[in-house]
């Protein structure tokens, strides 16, 4: 999962909707004194789902912080819960929409119950555990599953239900990967700091990434010393959470031109992260790529390497005005703890170097 | 903005002049699980959550809708009521909107064709009292927000230096803050509580190998 070349760009064009910066500067840094800071500022940036907090969750992880304690985790086990709930629910929810029925009489029972009537303090019971995973194996819910691009699903559903024995107790504590698979829609901004070395702190900021959050983006955007930009290898069979009629990499593409662009970021170093590279092989495997895409060879759609060399180019071809030299491109698993934790090396690593170059 | 100690790893903690009342909320704070219900229903904590949204997190929209759409809630009158629907849409709902919130297309769109046909029912009537709204136009969209409040944000904010400064500020008027917000953990203590619960942790740790777990990580007691 090493650096990928980046190519020249030859797409003009250019939007300006985050160009301005606000006055209403947290710190009042400006990125140009970055190299004497003793606080670098990184942030996490992307559309919906892309993984920011995921990887997020994983930099705690290995910084021991947050979500390494067992006490944090444990006031976890409600949203862990919610999800097995909201996970059941869309997929009920689209069995419907999609006409599809649910064929056991039990599990139409057992979807019934989840629509109306349980709530997370029920899933206690480890009787749930055998009903929702029954549920999960209906041939009625597995058919919705198998077309999960055309309603909105989390990543982590089957992760969920393969995991219900545990979950469905009333002795559960959930483990961190459990914490990682978790999907919560951030809503807002939030931050967490750490040492790097060199009395040095790295201070990382995950947002919220769709459309409506995106205004609150640029409170930082004059205070940041990295981007780290994240967009998802799997979504590109899918449309997005707000807007259903709209594609996800279109929606990505655009946001990455928008911010990479942006004056505020020509000296800062870029870095584009390629994720859910795990699922995107998967996805590939069975579902077509060139479909989506009528610039990419037929032949080439089951080889990775090349679609997501493909993909790079889509997105680098994005860069009108970033000096390319300080834009790095990588792949990474976010739900893989020592890929994420090698990756974020290299990134902190890239950061760093760009940063003494100045 | 940003507060620097919420999730930070190398702040010192408190001074030591007041070291031992703290150590003291410290401990009670580590010992309890706060109810997001339960902090929406004094107010005091409720304002202080709204503020940590409003400061840290950038987020206090959620908030506003919240309130807004209890207030619409209890207003007794249709005609009322049909006002300020309007009045919530256009702040809150429709893409663009000053106070947009964070929500999917399939709930937005609900609201809005609701909305719609409220409207069309309402047109040409005979007589303005005649008109209609009903209360829970939103209460789906409620629902939603507060347990993404729950999810996301509310965590973060019982971690919070904000959340602690006025748990330490109520401590002193009232002991049993901590009981009116949440939920003792366990009756043995929370060391006790993991070792019972030592033992499952180090299974599930086992169980999830094949996500390549390090299990020396881990602090386990």
């Amino acid at each position: 999962m090493g650096n990928i070349v980046v190519s020249p760009h030859d797409k003009e064009g250019q939007h300006h909707m985050m160009a301005t910066p606000t006055s209403n500067n947290p710190n009042g840094g400006s990125a140009a004194t970055a190299k004497n800071k003793s606080e670098i500022t990184v942030l996490l940036l992307g559309a919906g789902e892309s993984g920011k907090s995921t990887l997020f969750k994983q930099v705690q992880f290995f910084h021991g912080v947050g979500i390494t304690h067992d006490q944090e985790r444990i006031e976890l086990i409600e949203i862990v819960r919610l999800n097995v709930l909201e996970n059941a629910k869309n997929l009920v929810a689209a069995t419907q929409h999609l006409n599809i029925p649910i064929e056991q009489p039990e599990n139409r029972e057992t979807a019934k119950l989840i629509i109306n009537s349980l709530n997370t303090n029920d899933l206690e019971d480890p009787s749930w555990s055998k009903r929702l995973y029954s549920l999960w194996k209906d041939a009625g819910i597995q058919k919705a599953y198998e077309n999960r691009e055309k309603f909105q699903l989390y990543d982590s559903t089957e992760y969920l239900f393969e995991n219900l024995d545990r979950i469905c107790s009333d002795k559960y504590v959930p483990t961190v990967v459990d914490v990682i698979r978790t999907r919560t829609k951030t809503i807002g901004i939030t931050d967490m700091k750490f040492d790097v070395g060199d009395g040095k702190q790295l201070r990382l900021v995950d947002v919220g990434g769709q459309r409506n959050e995106r205004r609150k983006w640029i409170h930082f955007f004059n205070t940041v010393d990295a981007v780290v930009f994240l967009t998802s290898l799997s979504e590109f069979d899918l449309n997005l959470y707000e807007d259903n009629g709209y594609w996800r990499v279109k929606e990505s593409l655009r946001v990455f031109n928008e911010v990479v662009n942006n004056a505020l970021f020509y000296k800062v170093p870029f870095v584009l992260l390629f994720n859910k590279r795990d699922l995107f092989e998967k996805k590939i495997a069975t579902k077509s790529f060139s479909k989506y895409f009528s610039g990419f060879n037929e032949a080439e759609e089951k080889n990775p390497v090349a679609c997501i060399e493909y993909m790079t180019k889509l997105f680098l071809n994005e860069i009108t005005e970033h000096p390319l030299d300080t834009v790095s491109v990588k792949t990474l698993s976010a739900i893989d703890h020592d890929n994420s934790k090698q990756v974020f090396e290299e990134v902190k690593q890239f950061i760093m170097t760009q940063q003494h170059r100045e | 903005m940003l507060n620097d100690e919420h999730s930070t790893v190398s702040t010192p903690r408190g001074s030591s002049s007041k070291q031992s009342s703290s150590d003291r909320i410290e401990t009670l704070l580590s010992e309890y699980k706060f109810r997001i219900e339960a902090i929406f229903d004094y107010s005091p904590a409720r304002d202080t959550f709204r503020k940590y949204l409003k400061k840290v997190c950038l987020n206090e929209e959620p908030f506003m809708f919240y309130e807004m759409v209890e207030n619409y809630q209890k207003t007794r009158l249709d005609k009322n009521r049909l006002e300020l629907a309007a009045d919530i849409i256009n702040q809150f709902i429709v893409v663009n909107s000053k106070h947009e919130l964070n929500m999917s297309m399939a709930i937005r769109n609900e609201i809005l064709k609701q909305h719609a046909q409220i409207l069309e029912k309402n047109q040409n009537l005979p007589n303005l009292e005649l008109l209609t709204c009903p209360s829970d136009l939103f209460a789906n969209a409620q629902d939603v927000i507060f347990t993404e409040l729950k999810q996301d944000n509310f965590p973060r904010f019982v971690r919070s230096k904000e959340f602690k400064k006025f748990i330490m500020k109520e401590f002193k008027k009232n002991e049993t803050i901590f009981e009116m917000l949440g939920d003792k953990k366990d009756d043995d203590g929370e060391l006790s509580f993991f070792c019972k619960f030592g033992k499952l942790i180090m299974e599930n740790m086992f169980w999830n190998n094949g996500n390549n777990w390090k299990i020396g990580k881990l602090k386990l007691l």
